[in-house]
């Protein structure tokens, strides 16, 4: 089944295009620009916040993002139950927007870090993970200076206890609490990762561990 | 280690509490993520 996504474009953003390329390569679903200022999600039937530098991170990752006009909307859908992926940035976004518990913080050791990392699958209840199995390695890029996950510990008992924390580090490049790559809302709908699944969908990138990552969130639905 | 950042507004408004209330709002909502900051407003001098 394929479906219609709708990639987030705000200033500053510069992933969506790859987002776009990725979706079509896996899955051949119709992916597409939204514009940061619609007011309206229009047809789309999956968000995705892609990386980047979104108001170019003036203040804060995120801070200035989630009042685009297009979030209103898109906080709207999630509630319903609709499927919404933020990639590193867009992660960030989603923290700032409360659309997920937590926040990104500057990486343990202050330094930009770029490079493939493994991922270990941690959890299948969210709908970037559903086609995926608990335990498997997964190799995909990361690309942040702000990736360092964190929350109170009140918060990281509940991720934990709901089988909310979807991805790990195998090696933890940032200082993220408990090894966490990606999580999950409660629901499972809407989910964030600091690793960038559409630099691993092709052989020609190194990697295709991207792709069971991106074929589970275009594969339709909300989760649970 | 702390590192902070100080911000100064000037804000019209009925009362200072009115305006202390209006900080409050940007520091909670914007100028501050409560997960990792926190925020304190001091009302100086009208």
């Amino acid at each position: 089944m394929s479906i219609s996504v709708g990639v987030v474009s705000f200033p500053g953003s510069n992933c969506e295009a790859d987002v776009i390329e990725a979706i079509d390569t896996v899955s051949g679903a119709n992916a597409d620009i939204l514009w940061h200022g619609d007011q309206s999600i229009g047809n789309f039937e999956a968000i995705v916040l892609p990386g980047g530098f979104a108001h170019g991170d003036y203040l804060r990752p995120g801070a200035i993002a989630r009042f685009s006009p297009v979030m209103e909307a898109i906080s709207a859908f999630a509630a319903a139950g609709g499927p919404v992926l933020g990639i590193c940035n867009g992660f960030q976004v989603l923290t700032e927007a409360g659309l997920l518990p937590g926040a990104l913080q500057k990486n343990a050791g202050l330094k930009f870090i770029c490079g493939p990392t493994d991922l270990v699958v941690a959890s299948t209840s969210s709908v970037l993970t559903r086609t995926a199995t608990v335990g498997d390695v997964l190799t995909v890029p990361i690309n942040h200076f702000e990736g360092n996950f964190t929350c109170s510990p009140e918060t990281l008992a509940e991720l934990e206890a709901n089988d909310q924390v979807i991805l790990r580090y195998a090696s933890n490049p940032n200082g993220s609490v408990a090894d966490i790559a990606g999580i999950a809302n409660a629901a499972g709908n809407v989910v964030g990762l600091m690793p960038h699944p559409e630099r691993a969908c092709h052989a020609l990138l190194g990697s295709v561990d991207g792709q069971v990552l991106l074929t589970g969130f275009v594969s339709g639905g909300a989760e649970k | 280690m702390r590192v902070g950042k100080s911000m100064r507004f000037t804000i019209e408004a009925a009362s200072a509490e009115v305006a202390r209330q209006q900080a409050e709002d940007m520091c909670t909502r914007f100028l501050t993520n409560p997960v990792i900051e926190d925020a304190t407003v001091t009302v100086g001098a009208s």
